[in-house]
């Protein structure tokens, strides 16, 4: 029976205070609820939100923002649900919870922690472990709404644009802008002409089916190699690196959109195509949405787990014993069900493999100029010829906030499937490990010429060999690795049927006592190395519970000081101070 | 746009605009009558229509009647005052016009009274500020044709003062080009830049073997030019000029026997023929401007150098034929041309 | 223009956002705001150099700008991000005169906050007791319970603050006595302590060469299309 949900009475015709403002809605500057805040736990709200994991703190900010009263709760002490941002006890705590049982969809967790430096040179809370870290893309959905929601004046950005290929046993950064195409002296001129090419015909691909449409169910390989002549380097870089696909197999429309995703974003913000918040990724975006949400009017509680839904009398009963009365949906993030039996949970069927390494070593050399992260791809292959997915890998340095002085992050993740991802993990960390030493070695004159022409080092590889011998790998300060799993599957967007709502007629169930009948289940985080497809995901539960995504997010915020707010913006990690006068003007004449 | 916020104009909001512009309206137009009589009826040169020049240039910068105004005033009233009390602050008069340029950098006016300032004062320090500006300027906005105007004239003026200096801004010049056209290939004043500054960057050099070298570096810098980007017509500008320039010419037809310009350009011809069977190959059809450099190759080849047509055809018509078909917006004149 | 982050804290219903509104906008609204705006509020104020004899030039005022966040009732259930701690340079620690156990609040409020900074020393901390308006002009510490006055000791809240190394003041939101002292006196001592960090800094010259860029997303590269594929 197909019912047809009427649409949600807006947040103007809800609050009488907004009635007469013109739709957009414009929120005030104090945008001061009208009603003081209850002493209690309220008695009725509209939604409830279990787990404060992204996608439910973006619902739970757009709810807000449309005029529901949410009511957002976490069992756990933080923020992020299965996205936090962890200290490395916190982590620990963690994986001894997976391996209890407590944490549903999370498998094999194992951690290292170094007894003879953390907690000694340096502390647990020096260090931010996202569960699911991220990288988000400058022209993006989520940019987008960070923007407009406000929610990134909450955070600090910072970019990243160097992408490094592992192929035929080295690391080769991109080559990717036509700068870097015309001036690069070792690309053979035919290449350059057909990568050019390439890259003008993605921008604007959908205009040109005649070139791609014989390839819509081919992969991608065969048309970069039919069609542009690209030999298989370039077109593992290109599918791997700036598209980051996962396999061979990805369709070519889908993998031309992901690379457009890459190059699209370049100059926006800058001359590179992703940024990273500090202090954490998503960990941090999840805890942005959550402030957004509650300057809208949620309420937040951590601490507290869902503890039963009455679907019939929409009572539901929380672990301190409070209960709330809910006028619309209660939303549920899987890890937080208060039923981990339960058969209302979609069924999480891919499983991702996650490996996070904090190392006492400098990374530097990977990174940009002045940037504080690198992204690494193993394409399928390269690891001995072993991995049927790619090995994709986030570095951030100390400058990210997220370690100390001297440490990097790394961040691997594959959905390589059966058994092995664990191994290829391992694989392609020590094949970083080796990398990084050999790179950092103590350079004589002997080792490194500069060519006097171009400038580029010329590398004698005689010498080089000798200084091998003598590697020390970096020490491993921690190293977590987990599995976990989801419904959506790689390379895709939330499917909108797991949201369908959990059996509401009951007539069996109630009876057996199900405490989840009649929520909605959020879905577990994907693959996706960027935000993208957290939006959309947060938007199908929005129009499950609202009726349509018309309004998500449908506020302009009412500006007094727009100019002072955006051109002081700053970043406080150097000293919360800086002259900002007299720099604007730095093109007028100097007497 | 990218996380540029969006106004909402309600009714209100419009309708306030609107009364605001109407008012803004009169005034200007009220300002205008007053310069207007000042100006031409009252040949008022003093302080209070210095002022008045400012405000109405400051709304509008277009208005080249108040920027001549401007410039008499400063004539006929502040340099022949000889009270030090009213002496003119050019460094001040050099602020307003950068305050108008950071608003409207393509107002051709503002540019012609910075100039007029500067050739007036003629301080070699202040040329030199001059050329620190337009190389910020130029990191903003690559292609303000404007800009680069301005560029070649801010050192033309650095010559005259230190002719000693010439070569070495030469070298930085070109330098320069270098660096934008990397940054864009596309930068057609870059282009046009390089153009200029070759020939004298040539005659610099002693000796035929350095021009020559010069000569083969740019060569390979073209066809790498031709090769990332046949699309763009900044280079293909460049290489026309390139291949019929004189002293280039000379030098070339010097070397390898006589044979050294034949040469180059058959090597150009090969280069054009690779990448527009490429294009034909992917589009199926012809990129045009190969067919109009291969026409031009072929016409030095076959009309300048009377290359004996054994073993070359001479494919001139077929080439302007294509060109009817691939470049329709200009294919009057290539029919005139095959007449 | 130096830029601070100033954070409020405190039990619900002391008054924190009535001073910040107090502050800001100068007015006082008893019927409103439990939470403020949409990010945070900003609000600049002008403080006179301390330092008389630096090479100041007509002894200039110092624009000091605060970039003020409120708890935005994640407080109440104590569920404050760690994202609202971090980089604060200031807090303002309120609790309301007339509610008997709201001063022992704010102190585990303080307690909490040192616990969540990086670097409590260079925290300016100030200890707010609001709602001074509703004891009556007797200033009766043995009135009736019922009538409000003062619940919480001046001498007490004073004590504690100078044990712990806070600035004290009493105000009231409502007639906005005292408020605007807060914020200067926070200012004040911002600008000293940077004028000390400024101090050691130039000692070892550089030293931080390591700089790394953030991005303003609010204003996107303006630069031409040029770099890539235009």
């Amino acid at each position: 029976m197909a019912v047809v949900k009427e649409r949600r009475a807006s947040m103007a015709e809800r609050k009488p205070s907004f009635i007469g403002k013109e739709s957009p809605m414009i929120i005030p500057h104090l945008a001061g609820m009208e009603d003081p805040l209850p002493e209690k736990t309220p008695e009725e709200v509209d939604v409830v939100i279990v787990g404060t994991g992204l996608i439910q703190s973006i619902l739970a900010a757009a709810l807000s923002w449309q005029g529901s009263h949410v009511l957002h709760i976490d069992k756990n002490e933080y923020y992020g649900d299965t996205t936090p941002t962890l200290t490395i006890e916190q982590l620990t705590q963690w994986v001894r919870n997976v391996n209890k049982g407590l944490i549903p969809f999370y498998t094999n967790a194992q951690i290292y922690v170094s007894s003879d430096k953390i907690g000694k040179n340096y502390a647990s809370r020096d260090f931010g472990i996202d569960l699911v870290p991220k990288v988000l893309f400058a022209q993006s959905d989520m940019l987008t709404l960070l923007v407009k929601s406000r929610v990134y004046q909450y955070m600090e950005f910072m970019p990243l644009s160097n992408f490094h290929t592992f192929e035929n046993d080295s690391f080769e950064k991109l080559t990717n802008t036509k700068q870097e195409i015309f001036t690069d002296q070792t690309i053979p001129l035919m290449t350059k002409r057909n990568l050019m090419r390439f890259l003008k015909f993605v921008l604007n691909w959908e205009n040109y089916p005649e070139i791609w449409e014989g390839y819509s169910n081919k992969s991608m390989a065969e048309f970069l190699s039919e069609k542009f002549k690209l030999n298989q380097t370039q077109s593992s870089e290109l599918i791997f690196s700036i598209g980051l696909c996962y396999n061979n197999d990805v369709a070519t429309p889908q993998c031309l959109q992901r690379i457009r995703r890459y190059l699209a974003s370049f100059d926006i913000y800058g001359a590179f195509p992703v940024l990273f918040s500090k202090y954490g990724s998503a960990g941090e975006i999840s805890q942005g949405f959550c402030r957004s949400a509650a300057v809208g009017g949620a309420t937040y509680k951590l601490n507290t787990a869902l503890e039963s839904y009455d679907p019939t009398t929409k009572i539901v009963k929380f672990s301190d014993g409070s209960k709330v009365h809910v006028s619309e949906r209660v939303v549920v993030s899987p890890t937080q069900t208060p039923d981990p039996k339960s058969k209302n949970i979609p069924k999480q069927n891919y499983k991702i493999h996650r490996l996070v390494v904090a190392i006492e070593k400098d990374c530097k050399q990977w990174f940009g100029e002045q940037e504080s992260a690198t992204v690494v791809v193993f394409p399928p292959g390269s690891l001995n010829g072993e991995n049927f997915e790619a090995v994709q890998a986030i570095i951030f340095g100390s400058n990210s906030e997220i370690c100390p002085q001297g440490t990097n992050l790394w961040y691997l993740t594959s959905v390589e499937k059966g058994e092995n991802g664990k191994r290829l993990l391992d694989l392609a960390l020590k094949t970083m490990l080796k990398s990084i030493s050999r790179e950092s070695i103590e350079v004589d004159d002997n080792v490194v010429k500069f060519d006097n022409k171009t400038g580029s080092p010329v590398i004698n590889e005689k010498y080089l060999k000798e200084e091998l011998n003598e590697l020390v790998e970096p020490k491993i300060l921690m190293k977590c690795y987990f599995e976990q799993y989801t419904s959506t599957c790689p390379f895709s967007i939330a499917q909108p049927e797991i949201f369908k709502t959990q059996k509401k007629d009951t007539t069996d169930d109630t009876t057996n006592g199900n405490k989840d009948n009649g929520v909605i289940y959020s879905p577990m985080p994907s693959s996706e190395i960027s935000y993208d497809g957290a939006i959309t995901a947060a938007k199908v539960l929005y129009e499950t519970i609202v009726g349509s995504d018309d309004d998500f997010f449908d506020v302009d915020f009412e500006d007094e000081d727009i100019t002072t707010t955006n051109n002081n913006r700053m970043s406080y990690s150097e000293s919360a101070i800086t002259d900002d006068e007299g720099e604007e003007d730095d093109i007028i004449m100097k007497n | 746009m990218h996380g540029i916020k969006r106004k909402n104009f309600t009714q209100e909001l419009i309708k306030q605009k609107k009364l605001k512009d109407q008012a803004k309206i009169k005034y200007y137009r009220e300002l205008n009558n007053q310069l207007l009589i000042a100006y031409k009826t009252n040949h008022k040169y003093d302080l209070e229509s210095f002022k008045l020049t400012s405000i109405i240039l400051d709304l509008n910068p277009e208005l080249n009647v108040a920027w001549n105004f401007r410039r008499k005033i400063i004539l006929n009233y502040f340099l022949q005052n000889t009270d030090s009390n009213v002496a003119f602050d050019w460094n001040q008069e050099l602020n307003f016009t950068m305050l108008q340029l950071k608003r409207y950098p393509k107002v051709y006016w503002i540019w012609n009274h910075r100039t007029w300032c500067l050739r007036y004062v003629n301080d070699i320090q202040m040329w030199q500020n001059e050329l620190h500006l337009v190389d910020k300027m130029l990191a903003v906005d690559a292609r303000n044709f404007h800009g680069w105007t301005y560029r070649r004239y801010v050192v033309s003026q650095l010559k005259k003062n230190e002719p000693s200096n010439s070569d070495l801004l030469n070298e930085t010049e070109f330098d320069y080009t270098t660096v934008k056209i990397n940054k864009d290939i596309s930068n057609f004043s870059a282009w046009h830049q390089r153009a200029s500054l070759f020939p004298g960057k040539l005659s610099q050099l002693q000796g035929y073997s350095a021009k020559l070298e010069l000569i083969k570096n740019e060569i390979s810098y073209l066809t790498n030019a031709i090769f990332t980007d046949a699309e763009d017509q900044s280079v293909w500008i460049y290489l026309k000029w390139f291949i019929t320039d004189a002293t280039i010419v000379g030098i070339l037809q010097t070397g390898e026997g006589g044979d050294g310009y034949l040469n180059v350009l058959k090597q150009f011809e090969d280069s054009i023929q690779i990448i527009n069977n490429d294009e034909i190959e992917f589009s199926g059809k012809d990129n045009n401007w190969c067919l109009k450099i291969l026409i031009v190759i072929q016409t030095i080849f076959f009309d300048k150098l009377q290359v004996e047509k054994g073993g070359r055809t001479d494919d001139r018509r077929i080439m302007l034929e294509k060109l009817v078909e691939v470049d329709p917006l200009r294919k009057n004149r290539y029919l005139y041309l095959l007449k | 223009m130096l830029q601070y982050k100033l954070v409020l804290l405190g039990d619900s219903s002391v008054g924190k956002s009535s001073i910040v509104q107090r502050f800001v906008k100068d007015s006082f609204d008893e019927q409103r705001e439990s939470t403020i705006g949409a990010a945070f509020l900003s609000q600049t104020i002008k403080i006179k150099s301390p330092n008389k004899d630096n090479d100041q030039e007509n002894d200039e005022d110092i624009a000091i700008k605060f970039e003020i966040w409120d708890t935005a009732g994640q407080e109440r259930y104590r569920s404050l991000a760690p994202m609202y701690y971090r980089n604060a340079n200031a807090a303002v620690v309120v609790y309301d005169v007339t509610a008997k156990d709201s001063l022992n609040k704010a102190i585990t409020w303080v307690d909490e906050l040192k616990s969540k900074v990086d670097d409590e020393k260079k925290l300016v901390i100030s200890l707010v007791g609001n709602k001074i308006d509703l004891i009556s002009s007797t200033n009766d510490i043995n009135e009736s319970a019922n009538s409000p006055g003062r619940q919480v000791d001046l001498l007490d809240a004073e004590n504690f603050a100078k044990e712990h190394n806070l600035l004290f003041h009493e105000v009231s939101a409502k007639t906005g006595k005292g408020v605007r002292d807060v914020f200067y006196e926070i200012a004040t001592l911002l600008y000293k302590q940077k004028l000390e960090d400024d101090a050691l800094n130039k000692k070892d010259t550089n030293e931080n060469e390591d700089r790394s860029i953030n991005v303003a997303l609010s204003r996107p590269s303006t630069n031409d299309p040029t770099s890539c594929c235009s």
